[in-house]
């Protein structure tokens, strides 16, 4: 954001835009694969939390539990069927949380690329 | 609608970026804010639209002597076109320019129909009402400033403020837009002021010329007014290319070398530093010594393609002196690389510190 600069939001502000409109109409959708992006790995790192959630809060069934430590869990009590299938489903959420991350990097890039190209072909003609 | 500022100043952290400022721009006129980079002059555009607070203790921002201080740069109703654009990358030209009309509250908001009219009669004005659904993106530099100057247009400004607004694009481009930028202008009337440190650009183009330098304002004037009667050896540099011959005052005359000037009741200035500035074109050039007062030297480079002839002269301190003559007088004098020539100014100004004729 700050590479960004605030132009255009001082642009929207001299055409009478309010800060609400700015933001929703101006700067949100300059930043928005940015957010995606963060929100995306944000979420994977809060999905595979174990180390911090076992020892501050300690891992209590259906309170304070996470995939990881749920599986912990299911194991220590020899319920390896149970463990083995919220495994699954966690690697599973990984690959999708992979597909997530590619599909918005390869999108930003595009949007980055169309600019590049835009801004190239606007300096020669 | 008059824009007028008083006893403007302007500090970042330490740097004083303008230095109790005073403007007056009548309505309905073009004015340049002209000078060298960090002379204030987009601190002081960026004042008037509100982006930027002066210092406490400044003068009033006044639109039509009502003072527009307080009111914040969405309410100030200025059009402000940017030296880079800043177009919303995200939204086809259309809704750019509708961008203005859109964000109004609901009661004051044009209807579709009249907004789609607006935006359809300000592409046809700044001539790209084909290009309606293409993204920044797809546009050249000069097309992509004529959206930000229709989007500035859309909204009904009483000033339009532009900064540097065709610094960012190729010669050409440049002369085509700002004779485009004159007669729009001569079409609707704005009161506008903008921003540039090209001279010819400002010449050209503004009615009047607001030379600035290093937070004062230096000079304000009409084209020929400044070009022809500068009010200080700053400005004089700034506007187009000059020679400067430094010497020294004595018995009341000032001494470049073997060119004297006549300063009349110059007593007080006796021994001060001098400085003879002499425009290009005001330098005389012939093959034989012309009375006392011209400089021998020797001609180092012609340049004769173009309007004009350049000659490059180095006199026999070492100086080295731009003159341009006209091909007929080239032609006469018949010049060759490495002949010796004589200069003689025309018209010339000399300046000593604290002292000018």
């Amino acid at each position: 954001m700050q590479t960004q600069g605030i132009e255009d939001e001082e642009a929207a502000i001299t055409l009478g835009a309010g800060g609400w409109q700015t933001f929703l109409r101006v700067t949100l959708p300059n930043i928005k694969w940015a957010v995606l992006y963060g929100v995306i790995l944000c979420n994977a790192r809060a999905m595979g939390e174990f180390g911090a959630v076992s020892v501050v809060s300690g891992h209590i069934r259906g309170q304070t539990n996470t995939m990881p430590l749920h599986i912990e869990n299911l194991y220590n009590e020899y319920n390896s069927v149970a463990a083995f299938a919220v495994a699954s489903l966690l690697a599973l959420l990984a690959i999708v949380t992979l597909i997530l991350k590619s599909l918005v990097e390869w999108k930003a890039a595009r949007d980055r690329r169309q600019d590049a190209a835009g801004t190239i072909e606007g300096g020669l003609s | 609608m008059s824009i007028e500022v008083a006893n403007i100043s302007k500090t970042f952290g330490r740097f004083a970026a303008l230095k109790n400022v005073s403007l007056r721009v009548s309505s309905g006129e073009l004015v340049a804010l002209l000078g060298p980079s960090g002379s204030g002059k987009t601190t002081l555009l960026r004042i008037v639209a509100g982006l930027e607070m002066a210092d406490p203790g400044s003068g009033p921002v006044q639109f039509h002597d009502q003072d527009v201080g307080d009111r914040h740069a969405r309410h100030r109703r200025v059009g402000f076109v940017f030296q880079h654009y800043a177009l919303f990358k995200h939204m086809t030209v259309f809704n750019n320019v509708a961008f203005g009309l859109t964000v109004r509250p609901r009661r004051s908001r044009p209807s579709r129909q009249a907004i789609r009219r607006k935006v359809s009669d300000l592409l046809r004005l700044v001539q790209l009402e084909n290009l309606a659904n293409r993204y920044p993106s797809q546009l050249s530099g000069g097309q992509r400033q004529r959206v930000a100057l229709a989007r500035a247009l859309a909204v009904e400004p009483e000033v339009l403020l532009l900064d540097e607004p065709f610094g960012a694009l190729d010669a050409r481009v440049r002369q085509e837009l700002r004779h485009w930028l004159r007669r729009l202008h001569d079409e609707i009337h704005v009161t506008s002021l903008f921003v540039t440190h090209d001279q010819e650009e400002a010449l050209e183009v503004a009615d009047q010329v607001v030379v600035m330098n290093e937070g004062r304002i230096e000079q304000v004037g009409t084209p020929e007014q400044v070009f022809h009667q500068p009010a200080n050896e700053f400005v004089l540099n700034f506007l187009g290319h000059v020679n400067v011959f430094h010497g020294r005052v004595q018995q009341d005359r000032a001494v470049f070398g073997s060119l004297a000037v006549d300063m009349p009741s110059s007593q007080a200035a006796e021994g001060r530093q001098a400085r003879l500035v002499v425009r290009p074109y005001d330098l005389e050039v012939s093959s034989s010594p012309a009375g006392a007062d011209s400089l021998r030297a020797t001609l180092v480079r012609i340049q004769s393609a173009g309007p004009i002839v350049k000659l490059e002269l180095r006199t026999e301190d070492g100086q080295l002196v731009q003159v341009e003559v006209s091909h007929e007088r080239s032609k006469s004098l018949n010049l060759h690389q490495d002949d010796i020539v004589y200069v003689r100014p025309k018209q010339s100004r000399v300046y000593v510190d604290d002292y000018t004729i």
